[in-house]
């Protein structure tokens, strides 16, 4: 520590001195910025009024900042979702390809004369159908499926039965209340079912194997029921040999189908639909910005004010091949039913595309608003900002004045007036 | 929350985009729920009554709360209060909370705020 001792008259000199230093530094600021109040020892009110505005205006601008990135990360996902529904039109032009393919392998359709309907009940279409009824479908030894079929089960219960070859605990209680589907093996016969246009059971083998389908009587000898069940499902003595019943043997009507080939046209089509959803994954990982990605779950908030008050919640979806509900191509698109039920698949995740598109569509216009709105507060207040230093009531007073008698002569006035003649104001007069 | 609302003989309403008048020759009460714009004859601005800068706001702020769309009278909204800030630089912090209500949504309570700028922007034209 200095031992040095000012007098009085030094240290008052020293102050003067300090003064007019600072008072040149001001004059110099002011001069520099053009602004009369610089800090808050000149004008305390305007001061702290203006720098509020200011720290205000420069809130707004750093949540522009996010509204920005808010109105990218919606626009990359509006981009993923316009990209990935390019996919799955790709997709389905595949599968409806693949579908113009005629298949190859072997399949069996039903010679019935009475139509078929999916809601149509057995003993609806045939009074006289009281019992249940076996039928058996196999493809090789041992892979076979059995099932044990209600007369009051419906044509789509039958249909469903033999197509659900691995779960049919659930589906075969609707069919027959003691009735069990039995598969042979650990899965089901190689079969898809379905109806065609005019009303006739198919069965399509999905692989090369020959298929063989067999109906018998529930009980031995023969009954109206096994006939009837027979002649609806279209098997007779021109597609299948019958074998009448005893009194120690069910009845049966059995008919095979030749082995058919794989389609290798089809085999490709399924390989290139497998890499397209592939790539639909893929997309829908990148469609993210900024580290939120819209179509991968993530959520994003925007908020449009410092306080929060003001905000838009936009919850995100997740659009991969499993969450638009896209399966792999099943058995190689060997089967229609298979190629079908990938079309079905196809459309319904194009309309989930569709409505999603526009709810992002939607989304960024109300962030874009905002932000606009946003922008054009931050300039009304930095430029009142700018103005509140030179401040003056009366100047103020007359500056109004003015503005009125010139907006009385600008359009603006009358422009107004028109929009509100839109407006249920029109209604007040 | 239902709004109660009580109208004097020929008192008039607006709910939404109609206009109600109490057509009867003694008071009504109103119970009002949902979310349609409710704005009372005294705090209805005719146009050819707003007379002053801050009043053509209040017009315009009037107007969006009452229409579907209020985006489509920001254009005319910041023209006005550009017009008004350039002109009365103190009428900044008005300006700027009732920008703020409209910035959430609260059209009811920005036309609050624009009644204060309104009487603000009175003292001021009385210094002139």
């Amino acid at each position: 520590m200095s031992d040095i001792t000012l007098s009085s008259a030094v240290r008052s000199n020293l102050l003067a001195l300090q003064n007019t230093a600072d008072l040149l530094g001001l004059t110099q600021e002011r001069l520099a910025t053009g602004l009369k109040v610089n800090s808050a020892l000149d004008d305390p009110t305007a001061f702290f009024t203006a720098s509020s505005l200011n720290a205000r205006a420069s809130d707004l601008n750093r949540l522009q900042d996010f509204v920005g990135n808010a109105v990218q990360t919606l626009r990359a996902a509006d981009e993923g979702i316009e990209a990935i529904t390019n996919l799955v039109e790709t997709a389905e032009a595949t599968a409806r390809q693949a579908i113009q393919t005629a298949s190859s392998t072997s399949e069996f359709t039903g010679n019935n004369t009475t139509a078929l309907n999916l809601t149509d009940t057995f003993n609806g279409l045939d009074g006289d159908l009281a019992a249940d009824f076996d039928i058996v479908i196999t493809s090789t030894t041992n892979v076979a499926t059995t099932i044990n079929f209600k007369a009051t089960g419906t044509v789509q219960d039958l249909i469903t039965a033999i197509n659900d070859n691995t779960g049919q605990g659930a589906a075969v209680d609707n069919l027959s209340t003691r009735g069990t589907v039995t598969v042979g093996g650990t899965s089901g016969a190689n079969v898809r079912a379905s109806l065609t246009l005019d009303g006739k059971l198919k069965l399509e083998s999905t692989t090369a194997q020959a298929i063989t389908v067999e109906i018998n009587n529930d009980a031995n000898g023969a009954d109206t029921a096994f006939t009837d069940a027979v002649a609806l499902l279209g098997l007779n003595s021109s597609n299948a040999t019958i074998t009448a019943g005893t009194a120690g043997a069910e009845a049966k009507v059995v008919t095979t189908i030749a082995a058919g080939s794989l389609n290798t046209d089809r085999t490709s089509f399924s390989t290139q639909f497998d890499e397209l959803r592939t790539q639909i994954d893929q997309l829908s990982k990148d469609a993210g910005f900024n580290g939120v990605n819209l179509l991968d779950g993530d959520s994003l908030t925007v908020t449009f004010n410092e306080d929060g008050t003001s905000s838009l919640g936009i919850s995100g979806v997740t659009f991969n091949s499993s969450g638009l509900g896209i399966t792999t191509a099943d058995n190689s698109f060997q089967t229609n039913v298979d190629i079908n039920a990938a079309i079905t698949e196809l459309r319904a995740s194009s309309l989930t595309l569709r409505s999603q598109a526009s709810s992002f569509g939607n989304n960024i216009s109300v962030v874009e608003t905002r932000q606009d709105f946003t922008k054009n507060l931050i300039n009304v207040l930095e430029s009142g900002a700018g103005n509140l230093v030179i401040a003056d009531a009366n100047e103020e007073g007359a500056n109004l004045l003015a503005l009125q008698t010139s907006q009385q002569l600008s359009s603006t006035a009358l422009s107004l007036a028109s929009q509100s003649d839109q407006n249920v104001l029109r209604l007040f007069s | 929350m239902a709004l109660k609302i009580e109208l004097k003989p020929k008192e008039r309403i607006i709910i939404g985009s109609s206009v109600i008048t109490n057509d009867g020759q003694s008071r009504t009460k109103l119970k009002i729920e949902g979310d349609a714009a409710i704005l009372r004859e005294p705090d209805i601005l005719r146009s050819e009554d707003a007379k002053t800068p801050c009043e053509k706001i209040y017009l315009v702020v009037q107007m969006m709360y009452l229409s579907p769309d209020p985006a489509e009278f920001h254009d005319h909204f910041f023209e006005l209060i550009k017009d008004v800030v350039v002109a009365a630089p103190s009428t900044t912090s008005y300006i700027e909370r009732l920008s703020n209500q409209i910035l959430t949504g609260s059209y009811y309570k920005a036309l609050k705020e624009t009644k204060a700028l309104i009487k603000y922007e009175k003292e001021l034209m009385q210094n002139a």
